[in-house]
């Protein structure tokens, strides 16, 4: 991991291709882009936990629903309240 | 849900419903859908279809209806192949009309072809055809071509000081006045003059009377004034019909295809007969696509005639007027009516008015100089002069 992690900055490559790390775009605190998860764990209109390389990560807000779900990519709306890596 | 994702099976507009959610996918992973809620111990419940492909379904067995929307848009795309609109933008003195006829004659028409017009071709043939226009630019959008055009800048008119020419007479007459900026005056005031006379004459000697003398050809150039005469004959009837209009109108409305009218209600007009209006005329389109169907609407002036007679007197006085109007016509800007006379023979039907009408006109015209036609240095050549 620490040779892909050097690799990545010596050669300023994308650590999200590199390190297969998440990356988690938000437009306001309207919608959630993540690409690269890992699934969903836990669903539901206030908490939504999604698997990433990087840990669990939990979204609470208000009325969260899923937008799109695919294999890369996932989107969330609604509104958005914190955003916490669970481990 | 994670399953399926991971089967690539897309996922949208996912809401929880109570204990379940309630999401969107796409109708040909209904067998993942099934195979995945089975394994995961999911209940799948279909609440409705919806989209294009549910759309498509709902014309199974509206045979006529899925004809008849597709005939409509295979007639949408064949029309569309076609230009029905010509602009022409940016020109000035090039007409527009001697534009367009041109074009016509390369192909570029209403109702031709789209795929069978070669622009870049048309852009040389016009830059070719017109001299006028420096910049052709012809662009197809739809079904309209825009031919964008910028014009040359317009040539100072060139006087030609070095060709020796005469001034000559384009009419008979009277000299009133002349007036030489270069030349030798040939006529004076009073002169009768025919046409073809020369007035200012090319030739020029130059030196002083008793020294040698030499001639040189100038380009001629003056103004002459004169009077002139111009025969006039007209005729009109004593008896003729007037239309009388009834104050009756009606309205029509017609639908033309490819630029023939289909009027097939045509208002009634009785025993009058009508001058018809145009008061709009607009042309159906779909967007940027011009369909080839007009609708018009029409107004009839119902009007009857109704034989009407005018006395001699009252004929010779029209006559009159149109001698005036006509005589007016010919005039240019320089020349003024003098007098009009005419005389008037009376016959059973009708009066012939025979008169002359006297002008002050301007009469000079160049012509090339016969002589000195051939000299450079202004000279004939030949030697002229005296005593040498």
């Amino acid at each position: 991991m620490d040779l892909r992690r050097g690799v990545s900055e010596a050669l300023d490559l994308p650590k999200e291709i590199m390190l297969d790390l998440p990356l988690i775009s938000l437009m306001g605190r309207e919608e959630i882009t993540i690409e690269n998860h890992k699934g969903i764990l836990t669903y539901g209109e206030e908490s939504i936990r999604i698997g990433t390389k990087a840990g669990t990560l939990c979204i609470r807000g208000e009325d969260l629903g899923l937008k799109q779900l695919t294999t890369d990519v996932l989107v969330i709306t609604g509104k958005v309240v914190a955003l916490e890596f669970l481990t | 849900m994670n399953m399926l994702s991971y089967r690539g099976v897309y996922l949208w507009d996912v809401e929880t419903k109570g204990a379940g959610v309630r999401l969107k996918a796409p109708m040909g992973s209904m067998d993942t859908l099934s195979m995945c809620a089975e394994k995961t111990g999911c209940r799948l419940e279909v609440q409705g279809y919806g989209g294009f492909p549910a759309k498509i379904r709902r014309f199974h067995g509206r045979q006529v209806l899925t004809a008849g929307i597709l005939l409509f848009a295979i007639g949408l795309y064949f029309l569309s192949s076609f230009i029905w609109v010509i602009k022409v933008e940016g020109n000035e003195r090039v007409a527009k009309e001697d534009i367009l006829t041109y074009c016509q004659e390369l192909g570029l028409k209403p109702a031709a072809w789209k795929r069978g017009i070669n622009t870049e071709k048309i852009t040389k043939d016009i830059l070719i055809q017109f001299p006028d226009i420096s910049w052709v630019s012809v662009g197809i959008k739809g079904t309209d071509v825009t031919i964008k055009v910028a014009e040359t800048i317009q040539k100072a008119e060139v006087v030609d000081k070095e060709t020796p020419c005469d001034i000559i007479a384009n009419t008979d007459g009277v000299i009133l006045k002349i007036t030489a900026e270069r030349g030798t005056p040939k006529v004076k005031e009073g002169d009768v003059v025919k046409k073809g006379d020369v007035l200012i004459s090319s030739e020029v000697l130059i030196g002083l009377e008793g020294e040698a003398q030499h001639t040189e050809y100038v380009a001629a150039e003056g103004v002459v004034m004169a009077k002139i005469w111009q025969q006039l004959t007209e005729e009109l009837p004593l008896s003729y019909d007037e239309k009388v209009y009834t104050g009756a109108i009606k309205t029509n409305h017609v639908l033309s295809f490819f630029g023939q009218d289909a009027d097939f209600i045509r208002p009634t007009l009785g025993d009058s007969e009508a001058d018809v209006d145009v008061l709009f005329e607009k042309d159906l389109a779909l967007g940027d696509f011009k369909i080839p169907i007009s609708l018009k609407k029409e107004q009839y002036n119902l009007y009857t005639l109704e034989k009407r007679s005018r006395t001699v007197d009252e004929a010779k006085a029209e006559l009159e007027d149109i001698l005036r109007k006509k005589t007016e016509q010919s005039v240019s800007v320089y020349g003024k009516i003098e007098k009009i006379s005419a005389q008037y023979d009376e016959y059973t039907d009708c009066v012939r008015a025979t008169g002359q009408a006297e002008l002050t006109e301007r009469i000079d015209e160049k012509r090339k100089a016969e002589k000195g036609r051939d000299a450079v240095d202004g000279t004939d050549g030949t030697n002229d002069t005296n005593g040498q």
